[in-house]
């Protein structure tokens, strides 16, 4: 069995400091992996990564995240990455990682994401420059989701976002910010490549559980939704039993 | 300029002051809290919603108090106390 932890939205700051880590202490025993949905930091300054830092210190799981809104408001995302990347956190962008979990492979690709809004109700690449480039850089993820996606030959195959990929997730939230929490453009790659789940967060007033057009799971692990420190989420069936039975229902092709 | 009752145009400017201390809430390097909600009836200013530490709850209050001092401030945010397990969900 594979055990999948994961969070988004710790919003660590200065103060922050003890507050995160006594809720983290039992994390070893029930999980393989622990992901970070974005909104690492309050306020996206070094001095809060290293608060985070101090969290996660020996924590005996690989940590992997992505950064969020909050993680920029700065302007200094390299260096918030350069100092997580420094303690063993694998901060990814538009990449993708691999934990070997008992023989079993586990690639997340992991990715801010943006908005832009959902079919039927999204800006498009359209009008003034500041229009076109706001839903370039949503495109530009997705795309960079599914080059990653396109070469990842692993067993489980999961999505780490910040910004939501679907609507579902979203419900609580107010309609008229939809467009700024998330984008259709993130679900597609996912659904093409038939991913085994999708976690983000972002979304605080959410909905936990979703599924997009094709069938993938989402879950919305902003902490203030599921109340708790971590969600984890477990994988029970063998890998080839998993990518036999997906196959004989015609759901993916393995690459 | 439009003319308009006293009572409406209060009412329409403390839509607007809501809005712009939310937008404060938001910017604020104390507070950085995007998602907390203001409400304002006459003086009272009244701020619901989730913040992670005792610290960042006070910083509410005083940069609300800053910016509007005539005002009095209901601060009904609460601190994050989460379960510190793990909720278990079966994927596959």
């Amino acid at each position: 069995m594979i055990r999948v932890a994961a969070v988004g939205d710790v919003h660590v700051g200065l103060d922050s400091t003890g507050t995160l880590r006594p809720r983290l202490d039992d994390l070893p025993d029930q999980a393989d992996v622990f992901l970070l949905a974005g909104d690492l930091t309050k306020g996206g300054e070094v001095e809060e990564a290293a608060v985070l830092v101090g969290e996660l210190e020996g924590l005996q799981v690989p940590v992997l995240a992505v950064l969020g809104n909050h993680d920029h408001h700065a302007g200094a995302p390299d260096p918030v990455r350069a100092v997580l990347l420094d303690a063993g956190v694998v901060v990814l962008e538009g990449e993708a990682h691999t934990v070997d979990v008992r023989g079993t492979s586990v690639g997340v690709v992991g990715a801010k994401g943006f908005a832009g809004g959902f079919e039927g109700a999204m800006a498009t690449e359209f009008g003034e420059e500041e229009m076109k480039a706001f839903v370039r850089h949503t495109q530009e993820r997705a795309d960079a989701i599914d080059r990653e996606l396109s070469s990842l030959e692993t067993d489980l195959r999961i999505v780490l976002l910040h910004y939501s990929p679907i609507r579902e997730t979203l419900k609580g939230e107010p309609p008229e910010i939809y467009p700024f929490l998330g984008s259709y453009l993130l679900a597609e790659p996912c659904d093409r490549a038939g991913v085994d789940l999708i976690v983000h967060g972002h979304a605080h007033r959410g909905e936990h559980r979703g599924t997009t057009r094709g069938g993938v799971p989402v879950r919305n692990v902003a902490m203030s939704v599921i109340q708790r420190a971590y969600a984890v989420f477990t994988f029970e069936e063998g890998p080839a039993e998993r990518w036999s039975a997906a196959h004989d229902r015609g759901l993916v092709s393995r690459r | 300029m439009t003319e308009r009752p006293d009572a409406a145009e209060r009412a329409e400017d403390a839509v607007y002051l809501a809005a712009h201390l939310q937008e404060m809430l938001a910017s604020d390097p104390r507070v950085h809290e995007p998602e907390l909600d203001v409400a304002i009836a006459g003086t009272l200013i009244e701020v619901n919603g989730v913040v992670p530490t005792e610290e960042r709850r006070d910083s509410v209050t005083i940069v609300l108090s800053e910016a509007c001092p005539d005002h009095e401030i209901d601060n009904r945010t609460v601190v994050a106390d989460y379960d510190p397990t793990g909720g278990e969900e079966r994927i596959s």
